[in-house]
């Protein structure tokens, strides 16, 4: 169960005949369309498979409908809860796309070998992407360019990079 | 209102100059930025811009569809924040 993917948050029930309302995380929710079962817990280590019934996709919330959740009070009872679908049923990677929780939380190392920080955050800018470095001594903003980003190794947790003079 | 095409677009005196220093010596060192009110033009595709937001120089690596528009739109000036999600990055080819 630790290859659960956190997607969204069920914030009310909506209605009297157990339809959910969900904040998502997601940037492409059409997944979801796709999707015949979700888990849903509290967290991924807790959380139980649930058959989806119908899912409405409106802006940045969505409206769920669960088979086996009938009523506003068995609804009430998943409010707070997250959502979680297995990664194996997210959108395929193209070539040098990495899912942003892959890249959080990697070491940045420099080609001779120093150790610059841990990646903590990613800007999304018009342009390219901006990974937030955070080092012992300074924050180093790394531009997600391949001339500067030189290897990604998840399996490692390693981010191989090139510093450009003037960063 | 958009501004007048008679003028051509604005960029600052001192980035030109930077550009073109960068152009003549072969550098691709990153050049640093305050002015967020430049336009991007074509002789600026291929460098590394560092953008002022205010607070940092955030890295911009301009490309070509990226011509026309103000360096200040590449350099958020809000902290962002959101849960990883599905979202995904790409890193930028040359």
């Amino acid at each position: 169960m630790n290859d659960l993917i956190n997607i969204g948050k069920i914030i009310k029930s909506s209605g009297l005949k157990g339809r959910l309302k969900v904040l998502s995380y997601m940037e492409s929710p059409g997944t979801l369309e796709s999707l015949e079962e979700i888990y849903i817990g509290a967290t991924k280590q807790s959380a139980i498979p649930f058959r989806i019934a119908t899912v409405r996709i409106k802006n940045k919330s969505m409206l769920l409908d669960l088979e086996g959740v009938k009523d506003a009070v068995a609804s009430n009872a998943l409010v707070g809860f997250h959502l979680f679908v297995p990664s194996g049923r997210l959108d395929k990677l193209q070539d040098n796309e990495y899912y942003w929780r892959d890249i959080l939380g990697l070491e940045a190392v420099t080609e001779d070998g120093q150790r610059l920080g841990r990646i903590e955050r990613i800007i999304p800018t018009g342009g390219n992407d901006v990974y937030v470095c955070a080092g012992s001594e300074r924050e180093i903003l790394l531009p997600a360019i391949e001339d500067v980003i030189k290897l990604v190794d998840i399996e490692r947790g390693v981010l191989i990079v090139r510093l450009l003079e003037g960063l | 209102m958009a501004r007048s095409v008679k003028k051509g677009p604005h960029v600052d005196e001192k980035l030109i100059a930077k550009i073109r220093k960068a152009e003549a010596t072969g550098s691709r060192t990153v050049i640093k930025t305050w002015s967020r009110r430049s336009t991007v033009t074509p002789e600026a595709v291929g460098y590394t811009f560092a953008v002022h937001n205010g607070r940092k120089f955030i890295p911009v690596y301009v490309t070509e569809d990226m011509v026309g528009h103000k360096f200040g739109e590449f350099s958020p000036t809000r902290t962002f924040y959101s849960h990883a999600g599905d979202r995904k990055t790409k890193l930028k080819k040359r």
